[in-house]
This record gives C-alpha cells, structure tokens and sequence, in this order.
C-alpha cells in the first residue's frame, strides 16, 4: 500500500493494487457517516470503435450509457433493489470517457461493497430486457431534447470536431440506440469491465488496512486485457465557426469554445494546459475581472455566466457561455477580449488571487463525498492526481498562463452556438 | 456531535450553532423573515440579488468580489426560499479553512466572516444604477422560465393550485408588479426588513460555542424587530383542478399537486415522510416501479414533501401519447396505499431508505440549515437520534391514515402543441 499526503491539503489517499490487478484508492473522511464507494471503467461514449483480441469492433453511438442502464438487471432481480434493501442510493454515470458505477450509504457498507463487485462483473442481459430498456432510454433522450443547454452544447461541439466521437450526445440518439443488440453490450462488457481497466475508490470513515481487507481481490478476469482503442485523426482546424438552433426559450443562449490544436505530449501536459487555461479564463473573464463587470453592468451577461475547461489526450477545448438578450454583441465582445488584448492584460497580482480561489474550490470540494469522486476519478484516468492538480495549481509561473493564453485562444478555431427564441408567425 | 443547537432565540434574533471538525469550510448564513405578498415579493427578489453588488466598505461589485476571492474563493450566495405562507431572504457564506488557518486563527477568521455577513446584511448598497440593471436581470430570469420545463411545470402547477393562498405568489418575483417597482420602493422594503424582520442565523465550523455566541451579538445587537413568524394555511381541496398548457416540446410534464395537511411536529408527520417515500422518493417506490421500470412509460416519476406548506407533488416526464395512461397509474398507486396496499419490504426499505438520507444530511452542513429552514428541527429538538426513533416507531396503520388523509388538488400538463391531451 502507498500512502500519499497534502500537507497544504491536510488530507491523505491510500493506494494499492488487488492480486487481480484492480487499482484501489481510498480517501479517508474522519467523522462522516456516509461512506461512498465507486469502481469506475475506462470505458465511455468516445469508445465507438476499438479492437478486440486483434479484431475491429465497432458499435453505436450510446453503448456505453445503454450498458450501464442494463448492468445494473440481475437473473433473480435488480441490484439497485438490492441496495435499496440494504438502504443505501446507489447510481451510475457514462461521461465521454468514463462509465461509473457508485453507492453512498450510512450502513451495511459491506454488503453494499460486495453487491458492487458482484453485479458489474455479471451482465445478466436478455432481448426482451434489452427492447424494454429502448423505452425508457428513449425518454431519457427526448428529455435532454427539451432542454436548451443540452442542445446548445450539442451543436457547439458539432462546430468544433470533424471526426471525434465527442461531438456525439453520450447517450447517442432515439436512433443510433434501436441499433443496440444484446451481443453488442456483452462484447463491450467483456471488453472493457475489465480490472486493468478500472479503478475502485472508497471514501468514508476507515481505516485503510480494514478497507484493504474488505475489497481484497476486487474484481476477476481470467483472460488478459485484450483492447487497442482506436486513435482518431481529428483535424486542427474547427469543422464550422457557427451554428444556431430555435427552440421554446424566453431569452437566447450563447456559447463560445476555443479547440485545442494538438494533442498534449503527455498526461502531465493535459494537467498544465487544463490549470493554465482555468486560470486564464478565471483572470480574464472571472467575477473580478474589469471584462466581466463591464458585461455586467451593460446587461450583457447575468449570473448564468459560466466558463470552463474540457481535455482528454485526444482533444480539448475551452469554453464560455451565458444567456443573453443581445448574443451577438456578447458573441463579439468576448472573442476580441479573448483573442486581443488578453495575454497583456494579465497582472500577476490577478493571477495569485486566481490560485487561491481555484485553490478554495478544491478544498471545499472534500466536503462531498461525490463531487471528489468526480473530480478525483476523471483525474484517475488522466493519468494525474488531485494533489498534482493542487500542486501545479500552486507551482504554476505566471508565464505559462500568458503563452496559454496566446497559444490557445485564436480566432481560427473559435466556434459559436445560439439558442434562439422559436418565432411563431 | 452532529446537530444543530439552538443558542439564542428572542424572537427578534435566533442563532443556531454547529461546531464541529468535520468541513473544509466555514459556514455563516442569514434568513430574514417576511410574509408572502404581493408586490413585496418582487422586490424581495431584487434585493436578493442587490446583496450580491456591494455594501458598506466594499461598495462596488468588483471590490466585493476580490475580497471573496482573498479569502480562497469564499462563496456568497444569496437568494429566496419559500417557508410555508412566508419568504426567507437569505444570505451565505461559505469560507474555506485554508491550509494556513491553523486552529487559533478559526476564530478571526469567523470574526472576519461575521463582520462581512453583517455589512451585505444591515448595509447593502442600493445604488440607482445597481437596481435598475438588477430589475433588467429578474425580468429576464422571469420571461425565461420556460427554458426549464420541469421547473416551470412544478411552478406552474403551484400558482394553481394555491392560487388564493400567500404560497400561490412566486418567490422569484411577477413581471407586472417588476413594471411598477420604483427605486423608492426597492429601498422602502429593506426599510421594512432592516427594522421589523426576525433575523435567523446559523454558524457551522470548527469554533467554540462561546465565541460564536459572542461574535454574533456584537454583529447583530437586539433592535425593534416587531413582527412575528406566521403560520400556514390549511386548505382542502372540493374537487380535482385540471390545467393544460403547450409548448415547442417533445416530452409531456406531469406534476401534480396534493395537500397533505400534516406538519413537521404532528404526531403523524414522520408517517407522512414514510408515505412518500414508499410513493415516490425512491427506486423501490411504487411511482418508480410502476410508471417507469413496468410500463416504460417515462424516465422519471418521482414524489416530494414541502413540509412547511403541508403540500406534496408528483412529477413525471411522459409520451404525450401517454398521458392518460400514465396519470391512471399515478392515481392507482395512491388508491392502493389508501387500501393499506404495501408490503412489509416497501415498509423496511422505505424505512431504511429514510434513515440512510437524515445521517447523510448530517454530513452536509448547507442540507442541516435547509433542514432546519423547513422543520424547525433545531426548535423541535429533532436531533439525529430522535429523528431515527420517531421513523423507527411508524407504523403501517399510520401510513394507512396518511394515505387516506391526502387528496389531490391540480393536475397539471405541460404538453407539446397540436397533440391531444
């Protein structure tokens, strides 16, 4: 077992490998009732295409989520039932590269443990389940039609990628999912549900040696990791710079998001562009920045506005977004202070107040249980850690974030989506 | 210990405090008191959003939000939180214990919180220009409700249903009340909750009873606060209300309000909590099982309590083509639990289900002063403990009485345009 500590954190995570290979971490959190447990698979929507034992595999957009909608059906029930009968709430998640299976609970977290382990090693998938689950999935779709954001980031990566599956919705479409058959999630089940493609974290009041002993192998498979996942030449360029979408809104939305050029050299390098670039959009465009007050105070922007960041190996993009009664104007405004006169304006003093509160962020980010889980399994499967995501944070010269600056926000690969108000004639 | 303490209540100022070790931050929030009313509420809203733009010593935005942003990324939240026929203005602040707050420097830095929570709370700054872009801001928040359909068919269904009842008026405000709100009128109103309105706050962090106590009588010294907390109103419904409204949508909302009459402190209130929960708050619930898992008629369907107001809605997003069929099984499920339908497991399950989310409430100190924000559970002596006990003592007659003591009052859709409904 290797024990890692933040002194600046105060908070320490203990790591080990099962006999099977299964990659274990555990946070304490002294004095929580609620203990969380969540094994994660490198495994989501992304995955379309990839070999398998030397044989090309490819499958619709939406496997990944369609799968852990049905892991969760057993020959004699349901586990989420199961859970349900111990009293814990239990879920899964399916991001763009992840599929996650988690529990919270307040007792009987063995048995919670044991129930997790057992069920996402034994896909109990029939033909009849498999049309049942269309339905609901299919309500799940049509919500998410409904809903402005969903749409107006659909687009927004339909604009910045040519090839990558990461501008498809996780959960693919009413149609791409009719395609899913029973063998399709049981290829991809035995594919990737696989412990040298996963990784068990454990959050709660223990001790480490007990949770060792609790997990101890894990999961099996006997057979070796066999999976090549596919590299996908995505172009540099942006594949549109605009698109707009109508939909029942009472006021219009807009987003903007800069594309990554090239691929970062190593998993070190995705952590720095991803601390650079927040910081960046943090200086510029935060609550304290000259911008965002003038946006403010000419009604341009309201409390909606939010910014971020985005990046795998493979692909990565920044982006802002806020409704507004005037996008085009917003639209304009914020391009030319990202793309102009940014890299200048960029005070060290600004910087430095940048880190604290990205540094707030993350300690108050140990208070719940699942949002560190978020964080510390997307992180996982970078390759980093959530301490060297504070470290570098910490580290990080002012330099970096101005070359950042100038490096990724361009005109070139800027792409805008709008959600507008229908017009009824 | 994992609850909160009430350590002062006067009637005019109410501290609860909860020290304890176990957050990465330090939590200070205050609820100002008013009766729902129109066009008050309006105005309520704005200044729920002026608390955000300045006050005394940090008088511009910009300078707020730096000081926030010194203190590691503090987070101000303010807004409006709807408590049985009142509204609750609310400030909070929350700090992060940095990794250089050594133990003897909790103290100044909860100091350093009070002083700030006072000034956004006594000395707002209301600048005309601050209110006028403000009022621009809860007109657009307000002509863009329907960008989310679940919420506004929850709203919707509410102003409905409590039409001639305080709780019918939005707490986010009304567009024709904001046409006619003066500057004037904006500063008249905090008049009114400077001087008359119950303060109530809440401190969690890892300080000393004692010095809390002290920190807020000298923020907060006793004024002329003269009016009184209000209580509820019970309403039962004659006969079944039906609203239909369309939209540029896919999916059908469902929502459907019923009034529960049961308030926290009633003998039958932890039963209430039981009848939803074996409805609708769970995946083993008969709405889940039912609606979705055995017809796949929708994604979710789910129950929820607004205890202070003694109501329950049901929520459910549907196939147009559905409605009727859905909204039958809906009804259906309340029919059999009437009948004294439920199992022992939906009983253990739902039980335990319960108890699981009180101790995991007590993890999140933002989910104990909601809590208490709703139940009183401070002033009820609802501790964690006595919470398990009195879910623990309920029995399946006593579901039975809830079952029969609830009635649906509105039926509300949210459907696409052109289907028939």
């Amino acid at each position: 077992m290797r024990e890692f500590k933040s002194v600046r954190l105060n908070e320490m995570v203990y790591c080990w490998h099962t006999s099977t290979g299964l990659e274990v971490h555990f946070i304490p959190r002294p004095g929580y009732k609620k203990a969380y447990a969540s094994i994660t698979f490198h495994f989501g929507s992304n995955d379309l295409s990839f070999s398998l034992d030397g044989n090309e595999v490819r499958v619709p957009p939406g496997t990944a989520h369609f799968l852990e909608h049905k892991l969760f059906e057993e020959e004699d029930g349901n586990a989420l039932m199961e859970f349900a009968a111990l009293g814990a709430n239990a879920n899964a998640y399916t991001d763009h590269t992840l599929t996650s299976y988690l529990f919270s609970t307040t007792q009987n977290f063995e048995k919670c443990l044991a129930t997790l382990l057992r069920f996402v090693q034994h896909p109990y998938i029939t033909p009849e389940s498999v049309q049942k689950e269309k339905g609901i999935i299919e309500q799940e779709l049509r919500m998410y039609d409904d809903m402005p954001e969903v749409i107006l980031n659909r687009r927004l990566l339909e604009c910045l990628f040519w090839e990558h599956p990461v501008k498809i919705d996780i959960g693919g479409s009413v149609d791409s999912i009719q395609e899913i058959e029973t063998s399709t999630l049981l290829t991809c089940h035995k594919a990737f549900y696989h412990p040298a493609n996963a990784m068990l974290l454990v959050i709660g009041d223990f001790q480490p040696d007990w949770v060792e002993r609790l997990v101890g192998e894990g999961i099996d498979d006997e057979s070796p990791f066999a999976v090549t996942r596919k590299t996908i030449t995505e172009p540099s360029q942006i594949k549109e710079h605009r698109r707009d979408s109508r939909m029942s809104v009472g006021i219009p939305l807009l987003a903007v998001a800069f594309k990554e050029q090239e691929a970062p050299a190593s998993a070190r390098l995705v952590l720095e562009h991803e601390v650079a670039t927040r910081l960046a959009l943090e200086v510029t465009l935060g609550r304290s920045s000259d911008l965002y007050q003038e946006l403010y105070q000419e009604g341009l922007i309201d409390d909606t506005f939010n910014a971020g960041y985005e990046a795998q190996p493979d692909y990565g993009f920044s982006y802002v977004g806020c409704r507004s009664r005037d996008p085009e104007k917003l639209a304009g405004r914020l391009i030319s202070a990202l793309t102009d006169s940014a890299a200048r304006s960029i005070e060290e003093k600004a910087i430095l107040r940048a880190k604290k509160k990205l540094m707030g962020q993350l300690i108050s980010l140990f208070n719940s249980p699942e949002g560190l889980a978020q964080v510390y399994n997307e992180l996982h499967f970078k390759g980093v850690s959530i301490f060297d995501y504070f470290e570098t944070l910490n580290e990080l010269p002012i330099e970096k974030v101005r070359e950042r600056v100038k490096e990724h926000f361009s005109r070139e690969n800027c792409a805008v989506s709008m959600v507008l108000p229908v017009q009824h004639s | 210990m994992s609850d909160l303490t009430e350590v002062l209540a006067d009637g005019k100022r109410r501290l609860v405090v909860w020290p304890t070790q176990k957050f990465k931050t330090l939590l200070l929030s205050a609820f100002l008191y008013r009766p729902l009313s129109r066009p008050s509420a309006t105005r309520i809203a704005l200044l729920s959003k002026l608390f955000k733009r300045g006050c005394e010593g940090y008088p511009g935005t910009k300078e707020l939000q730096i000081h926030l942003d010194e203190l590691y990324g503090a987070k101000l939240t303010t807004g409006v939180l709807k408590v049985g026929e009142e509204e609750a203005l609310y400030v909070s602040l929350e700090i992060p214990i940095a990794p250089a707050d050594r133990p003897n420097e909790i103290h100044s830095l909860l100091a350093e919180g009070m002083d700030l929570l006072q000034r956004i709370v006594r000395s707002p700054v209301l600048a005309e220009e601050h209110i006028a872009q403000e009022t621009e801001n809860v007109r657009k928040e307000l002509e863009d409700l329907k960008s989310d359909k679940e919420r506004y068919a929850v709203i919707r269904c509410i102003q409905e249903m409590c039409k001639d009842e305080p709780f019918g008026i939005s707490e986010i405000g009304d567009l024709e009340d904001l046409r006619h709100t003066t500057q004037q009128d904006v500063q008249n109103e905090f008049g009114i909750i400077k001087e008359r309105t119950p303060l109530e706050t809440y401190l969690v962090g890892p300080f000393e009873q004692e010095v809390a106590r002290e920190l807020f009588e000298r923020a907060f010294p006793p004024g002329i606060q003269t009016e009184q907390r209000i209580s509820p109103r019970r309403v039962t419904p004659a006969e079944i209300r039906q609203v239909v409204e369309r939209d540029d949508i896919t999916q059908a909302k469902l929502c459907i309000g019923l009034r529960t009459n049961i308030w926290p402190g009633e003998q039958l209130y932890p039963a209430l909590t039981m009848f939803d929960g074996i409805l609708g708050g769970f995946v083993h619930s008969k709405l889940f099982l039912n609606v979705r898992e055995r017809s796949s008629l929708a994604y979710y369907a789910n129950s929820w309590l607004k205890p202070s107001k003694g109501i329950m809605m049901i929520t459910s997003g549907i196939d147009p083509v559905n409605y009727e069929k859905a909204l039958g099984i809906i009804l259906e499920q309340l029919e059999l639990m009437k009948r004294g339908d439920i199992s022992e497991q939906e009983m253990n399950w739902t039980r335990s289900g319960i108890a699981n989310r009180l101790k995991t409430a007590a993890d999140s100190a933002m989910a104990q002063v909601l809590a208490d924000a709703e139940l009183r559970t401070a002033s009820l002596g609802w501790t964690l403990e006595r919470r398990l006990e009195m879910l623990e003592g309920v029995t399946l007659d006593q579901v039975v009485e809830v079952a029969q003591a609830v009635k649906v009052d509105t039926v509300y859709l949210l459907t696409p345009r052109g289907e028939n409904a």
